[in-house]
């Protein structure tokens, strides 16, 4: 089992973010995260890291329900940037609106759609496709 | 002068000629009367005058020189006389006489001087006169009448005929008939042995005879002759045979073609299609035709037992009896009448009568003719056109809320009701032939309206032709306009426009009905109105159920990562007992809000199309995704579901429906019996029938039939009751157009009847 380098959460909620990390902690599932509050300073965030030519993180978990820049919006920008290394895209979400299936499976960079709460097994799940 | 010698004489002489019988005079030489007769004096009006010793042409100053002539001569001896004479007398007039004017002589046989004898036979001549002329006649009557006369001498076998005779056989005028020859005449067949016979029958038995019979004549043409034999009888034996022939060729067929004509007339009258009838002064029915029994329903012998009167409406009886009267004083010709019969069954016939009067041969009325026709169907038919003209018409003056105006062809207004003069404010009586619907309508309607249509027709339209064009090519309009009232405010209306036409389908020109829509029109709009706002609150309801569902989701996620992070983390917590209860809680909120999404969701969705799906199929498929439950419940499956019905249904949804049901029947099993579940279906007109019968529980279907299908009901304290789930299903049936039904009884099982369509 392969374990990540640095593992990125883009979400506005606290809990969920000290949740998951904790969840990554106990499974020892990555070396480092980065966290962003929403879509609009991930985008910031992710090309300033492009930009000076720093670690890009391997793994991306993107809420989609998110002030300011929702994580369609994120999606957008982000897929503009032109960025050599390969980064893995997980939407987490709490909707399951079959609309946010479909839409999520017409962008090419989005991995997979895992519906909220995150579980450990979805965690090694994710791991195991790495 | 007298002479007094001759006295004796004289005076013997004078005694006789006064007394003679005759008109006798006797004069001297001179022609002085000696003596003259009574009737001398009767015949020449000389009674009471003493003419004795006068002159002769004294007393007839007008008799002429041959007279004085005719007395000399006879005094120098001759004896003058004649048979007739004519003369006028002295008060002009002709008197016709014979005379005798002779010498008398003395006894010195000397002549002594004359005697005059006339007799008077003006009424001889006269008479004679008249006999000629009558013979005249009689001839030239019977060459007109073409009477001419025959004789047969039996004696010397000749035959004679008239003129007339020989004309009337065409024969030339040198002809000679013969008896032979003459009977030859009569045409071959019934008329020559008939002639003969009589002929015979005559001579034999003195028997007259008078016959009318054909002949053919000389030049070949057939004529009826009437010919009259009479015998003559000498020493009681006939010596010969006389009588009269005549032409009466032109009165036979005369008579023929007027036997003909009332043959005719006869066959005219009683066949004829309209009723036909004699009726006398009286009105009784002397002759009526079979038209008329048929139509009044009476037989013949039946109706003349009758008078017309007998069987008139009483309320057609007065002008019927009045037009009569005038009939017969002769006021009028003939007259005509619509009138009432009531016919034998009773019932009423509405004919049409024209009656005539007939006089006879002294002016005098004879009897009336009546010519009868059954305008029943007409008249009902009239009588309906009338009524439903009257309906018509009542509609149209009682509608007080609908605009009905007509125009003719011109657009000019025919008619007006009440209900537009109610609306518009106008009289009908300013906009009936004066005004066309344009004066209500708003004009910039008009015009927009005449652009739209003549872009669609191609022809430039407007103005009036805007309001009637459509009508006038056949088709019905029916649009909303606005009207203009006197007053100039203006109300909504749906006017529709048709085309009036004849029974010869010719425009006679248009009716508008125009409805007063401004009511209809708030409630429209309120409706409008309300339909927004509604819609605005369903959006924000659909809005809010999903951040309701989608946040609640967040924070359920939340808490059970939570929990399951503090199971690993904090093991000794897990034997807290809030621990459990609260990962429960957890579980609990994250089912609710998983129905809560598919009930907004199930909402969304009701108009995907629907797809033939097998029913089998989707039964096993909801069968095998229960294996675990089935086994573990040692439940027994009877599916006889054929594999060929098909239904028309959304995947999803019945894929749901199965896996509820059976699941269901599963959880609300009986614990005193072994678990059974059939299901079966049949086809039932358009749908599909589809029954899951369980042997489970059971409910009371009078304390929960109604709450069954609800929101979060539930009736068994199952804990695993989550009463959503039948909810759903009938929501997810009734989206697919189907319907669910329930039977149930306590502690004895449930069906369940899903219908689905074909």
């Amino acid at each position: 089992m392969k374990k990540i380098d640095i593992a990125c959460i883009i979400d506005d909620d606290p809990i969920f973010v000290f949740g998951a990390k904790r969840m990554m902690e106990l499974a020892d599932f990555c070396n480092g995260f980065m966290v962003f509050q929403d879509g609009r300073k991930a985008l910031d965030g992710l090309s300033a890291i492009v930009a000076s030519g720093n670690n890009l993180p391997e793994l991306i978990l993107l809420d989609l329900n998110m002030p300011v820049m929702d994580g369609w919006q994120f999606l957008d920008e982000f897929t503009k940037i032109k960025i050599d290394k390969k980064i893995t895209l997980y939407i987490v979400s709490s909707s399951i609106d079959s609309e946010d299936f479909n839409k999520a499976e017409t962008y090419e960079v989005v991995s997979n759609y895992i519906v909220k709460p995150i579980t450990m097994d979805a965690l090694k799940d994710i791991l195991e496709d790495f | 002068m007298y002479n007094p010698n001759n006295k004796h004489i004289k005076d013997r002489s004078e005694l006789f000629v006064e007394q003679a019988p005759s008109a006798i005079a006797m004069f001297d030489r001179e022609i002085r009367y000696l003596a003259a007769s009574q009737e001398w004096l009767k015949d020449y009006n000389l009674e009471g005058q003493d003419i004795i010793g006068k002159s002769h042409y004294d007393v007839f100053k007008n008799i002429g020189q041959e007279w004085k002539d005719i007395h000399q001569e006879s005094l120098r001896g001759a004896i003058k006389k004649k048979q007739e004479d004519s003369f006028t007398t002295n008060d002009g007039s002709t008197q016709w006489i014979t005379w005798d004017v002779r010498p008398w002589y003395t006894e010195k046989n000397e002549i002594g001087g004359i005697l005059m004898y006339t007799a008077d036979i003006t009424s001889i001549k006269k008479k004679e006169h008249l006999l000629s002329r009558y013979q005249e006649l009689l001839e030239k009557t019977n060459e007109v009448a073409s009477i001419g006369t025959w004789e047969v001498d039996l004696k010397n076998g000749t035959v004679t005929w008239s003129k007339v005779t020989r004309d009337i056989h065409e024969a030339e005028e040198g002809f000679t008939p013969s008896i032979e020859s003459g009977i030859n005449f009569y045409k071959e067949g019934e008329s020559r042995d008939l002639v003969s016979k009589q002929f015979q029958a005559c001579i034999d038995k003195k028997e007259t005879f008078d016959l009318e019979l054909e002949i053919v004549t000389a030049k070949g043409n057939h004529k009826w002759i009437r010919t009259i034999g009479i015998p003559e009888i000498e020493n009681n034996e006939v010596i010969s045979v006389y009588g009269v022939f005549q032409d009466i060729d032109e009165k036979t067929k005369a008579n023929k073609l007027l036997a003909l004509q009332e043959e005719q007339f006869r066959q005219t009258f009683e066949f004829a299609a309209n009723g036909m009838a004699l009726v006398d002064l009286d009105g009784k029915w002397l002759q009526v035709n079979q038209s008329l029994c048929q139509i009044i329903g009476y037989p013949k012998r039946e109706l003349s037992k009758l008078t017309f009167a007998d069987i008139t409406h009483p309320d057609d009886l007065e002008k019927d009896f009045r037009l009569l009267n005038q009939l017969t004083k002769g006021e009028i010709d003939s007259y005509q009448m619509e009138k009432r019969y009531f016919h034998k069954k009773g019932h009423i016939i509405w004919v049409l009568l024209s009656a005539s009067m007939v006089k006879n041969s002294l002016g005098l009325p004879s009897h009336y003719v009546a010519q009868i026709n059954n305008i029943t169907e007409r008249k009902e038919a009239q009588i309906q056109l009338q009524e439903s003209i009257s309906k018509l018409q009542g509609i149209q003056d009682a509608s007080t809320q609908v605009c009905i105006i007509e125009t003719d062809l011109n657009g000019i207004i025919k008619s007006f009701n009440r209900g537009a003069e109610n609306l518009l404010g106008y009289s009908a009586k300013e906009m009936i032939n004066r005004q066309s619907p344009e004066v209500i309508h708003l004009a910039s309607e008009v015009k927009n309206r005449g652009k739209e249509l003549s872009k669609t027709y191609g022809i430039d339209i407007q103005g009036l032709q805007t309001l009637i064009y459509q009508a006038s090519i056949g088709h019905y309009e029916t649009r909303e306009w606005t009207y203009v009232r006197k007053d100039g405010s203006t109300f909504p209306v749906q006017l529709t426009v048709t085309a009036i036409k004849n029974s010869n389908n010719e425009i006679k020109g248009y009716l508008g009905m125009a409805t007063d829509v401004s009511s209809l029109k708030r409630v429209e709009e309120e409706v409008k109105s309300l339909l927004d706002v509604t819609k605005e609150q369903n959006e924000r309801l659909l809005n809010f159920a999903h951040i309701v569902s989608h946040n609640l989701r967040s924070h359920s996620g939340n808490l059970s990562m939570l929990t399951e992070l503090m199971k690993m983390e904090v093991p000794e917590a897990t034997q807290n007992p809030f621990f459990p209860l609260l990962t429960e809680a957890s579980d609990n909120l994250k089912e609710t809000i998983q129905h809560l999404n598919e009930v907004v969701a199930m909402s969304t969705k009701t108009n995907d199309n629907l797809h033939s799906l097998n029913l089998l199929e989707y039964i096993k498929k909801a069968q095998i995704n229960l294996h675990a439950s089935v086994l573990e419940s040692e439940t027994q499956i009877e599916n006889n579901v054929s594999p060929s019905i098909f239904v028309q249904a959304i995947p999803a949804y019945l894929e749901s429906i199965f896996l509820n049901l059976i699941s269901n029947a599963i959880k609300y099993r009986s614990s005193d019996r072994p678990n059974r579940i059939t299901i079966d279906a049949e086809t039932k007109k358009k749908f599909v029938v589809i029954k899951f019968t369980d042997n489970g529980r059971g409910m009371n279907m009078k304390l929960h039939g109604r709450k069954l299908f609800g929101m979060y009901k539930t009736f068994h304290g199952n804990e695993d009751a989550r009463g959503i789930g039948l909810f759903i299903t009938k929501n997810q049936i009734e989206a697919m157009n189907g319907k669910i039904e329930v039977e149930s009884e306590l502690d004895k099982g449930t069906t369940f009847k899903v219908y689905l369509k074909l």
